[in-house]
């Protein structure tokens, strides 16, 4: 086989136009490693670079450096505040020397210490499309998912162990009996000692869910739309789902005819909080890993979690497909492997443009199903 | 000049391998695009590409501590992609193979011979892989799967619930697909179409 004829085979697979013949030699000539290795490092060392394609290279290297970031953020952040914190006690000390008195001394480390809580605040993002990990001051380590943020100040661990979240995180908290730790999500405020736990509260979500893996944690609110009557306690394999207040309800249905709608009924609609006790706690926090693991999920509600995975935006016409249900595990995929699994399962195409990912009705396929549910 | 090259790449390495953000920035101006331009011919996806690229500069970065001045480190970062275009190429063709599989049952339909023999070797080889599965795993896979019985069906023939259905059917073509590759699998999605549809409408 000619490095060009493997090309052309290669083209084939690729675009699914193949036939039987084509994975057969694909697949025989790919057992020849090194050949097939060699062919690829001469081509590459002889292209010459120009703009291949319609890309925005500047882009993508942000998302490179996004991923990169949180390591030498935090790396950083450590190592600066002990210097700082130096200095202070390096002025305090000065100052005891100069006046002398015990007293000064203290009333001056407590003035120090009050503005630092003013000034300083530390910010780690995990940005659409990046996970990141975070050790904390406390080593208390925490997963972030795509698009989310989580925010402590400076004295994180000295005074408090306070934290505000928007998004998604896990959390594997080092046990602290003096300094309880605080994660102020959205509306919802979770209080754990040492525990293993996981939080979902993006802003556009309905939702606020907190998963419990180990340990115990409180849940409270002060917002006035959450007060809680009691103290609220979660035991492992225990999820909380705080149902956001507002202001319209959506009602779905699917009629019996083909035409697709959708209504909506004013409502009002009151906040409530479900306890779901003996969950399976693995879907929720398989993200940390990199999986995605669907249980008898809604397509709406996986594709939502593909948007934050791969930053990119669906645009689907119709409710009917939305309203599948799916399960299974993603692991490692990219998002035209994801969107191949999901389309051999379900009659519908799609098409990527730039960020834009479009399904539509595959209605030859679509009549196929049907008739199979008859 | 090649000698100049030389140096600079040489210092590239240095201050990437001492955390050097802006070394490693340098880096991917200097390749991306002749890297993008490699790739895209395998990968047909921008998106794809764009994540092959994103994994061959990443990896060039959690492993600086190990970069060896004297060696390129262009040299490095081609050698990762080439080895990732090719494991993606491999992974294509498993998929593809349980997908033909899947939707082909009738050896006779190929005109070829040596198509003939691979087909054979290709549906002996899941068939066995497929007797491998605990019985009742393998039952519900094969009604399933081959058979197109609806999960709802299967769940009261065998009085189990839909979702164990599904499960048991994740769990066999994970299993076979790892196996078919020799490595860790990748993917299968099932439609609960049946049992929701019917509940909806």
């Amino acid at each position: 086989m000619t490095f060009q004829e493997f090309k052309n085979l290669v083209d084939k697979i690729e675009s699914g136009q193949y036939r039987l013949s084509d994975l057969r030699k694909l697949d025989e000539q790919l057992r020849d490693r090194e050949q097939v290795k060699e062919w690829m490092d001469g081509e590459l060392n002889t292209l010459i670079s120009t703009y291949s394609r319609n890309l925005n290279y500047e882009v993508l290297y942000e998302k490179i450096r996004g991923k990169i970031h949180v390591e030498s953020r935090i790396d950083s952040h450590q190592k600066i505040v002990p210097l700082k914190k130096l200095l202070q006690v390096a002025a305090v000390l000065i100052i005891v020397f100069l006046f002398g008195g015990l007293a000064s001394f203290l009333v001056f480390r407590q003035t120090l210490k009050k503005e630092q809580i003013k000034q300083q605040y530390c910010e780690v993002v995990a940005p659409y499309g990046a996970r990141s990990e975070v050790v904390l001051p406390d080593s208390s380590k925490v997963w972030l998912n795509a698009g989310s943020k989580l925010r402590y100040s400076t004295d994180f661990n000295v005074t408090n162990r306070n934290l505000s979240l928007t998004g998604e995180g896990f959390f594997d908290v080092r046990k602290n009996k003096e300094l309880p730790f605080i994660v102020n999500a959205l509306d919802l405020k979770i209080t754990a000692l040492g525990t293993q736990f996981n939080v979902k509260a993006y802003k556009d979500d309905e939702v606020i869910e907190t998963t419990l893996i180990e340990g115990k944690v409180k849940l409270e609110s002060e917002a006035n739309a959450y007060k809680f009557s009691e103290n609220i306690y979660l035991l492992p394999n225990q999820k909380a789902v705080l149902v956001k207040k507002r202001s319209k309800v959506e009602v779905e249905y699917i009629p019996d005819n083909e035409s697709d709608s959708r209504k909506e009924f004013e409502m009002a609609a009151s906040a409530k909080l479900i306890i779901q006790e003996k969950i399976d706690p693995i879907p929720d926090i398989a993200w940390k890993n990199n999986k995605l693991v669907f249980n008898a999920k809604k397509l709406s509600e996986i594709l939502i979690e593909l948007e934050r995975k791969f930053n990119v935006k669906f645009q689907c016409k119709s409710d009917k497909i939305q309203n599948y249900k799916f399960t299974g595990t993603l692991d490692d995929e990219t998002l035209q492997q994801v969107l191949d699994a999901i389309k051999l399962s379900a009659p519908f195409d799609y098409s990527i443009d730039g960020n834009v990912v479009t399904l539509m009705v595959n209605s030859e396929r679509m009549n196929e199903y049907e008739k199979q549910l008859q | 000049m090649g000698r100049q090259t030389k140096y600079d790449e040489n210092q590239l390495t240095e201050r990437i391998k001492s955390d050097d953000v802006d070394a490693f920035k340098k880096l991917y101006d200097l390749y991306c695009q002749q890297l993008l331009k490699f790739i895209s011919q395998y990968l047909k996806e921008t998106t794809e590409a764009e994540e092959i690229i994103q994994d061959v500069f990443l990896s060039v970065w959690e492993n600086r501590k190990n970069l060896q001045i004297d060696k390129s480190v262009k040299s490095y970062l081609f050698r990762i992609a080439v080895n990732k275009v090719y494991n993606h190429l491999k992974r294509k063709v498993v998929e593809r193979k349980f997908q033909y599989y899947l939707i082909h049952n009738d050896i006779n339909s190929e005109n070829d011979i040596e198509d003939k023999i691979y087909f054979k070797e290709l549906k002996e080889t899941i068939d066995q892989i497929i007797s491998q599965l605990p019985d009742k795993q393998r039952k519900i896979f094969q009604l399933s799967r081959l058979d197109g019985t609806p999960h709802s069906e299967i769940a009261k023939k065998f009085n189990i619930s839909i979702r164990t259905v599904e499960n048991q059917i994740y769990r066999a073509g994970k299993f076979i697909k790892s196996k078919l590759s020799g490595d860790i699998l990748i993917l299968f999605l099932i439609v609960n179409l049946s049992a929701d549809y019917r509940q909806s409408s």
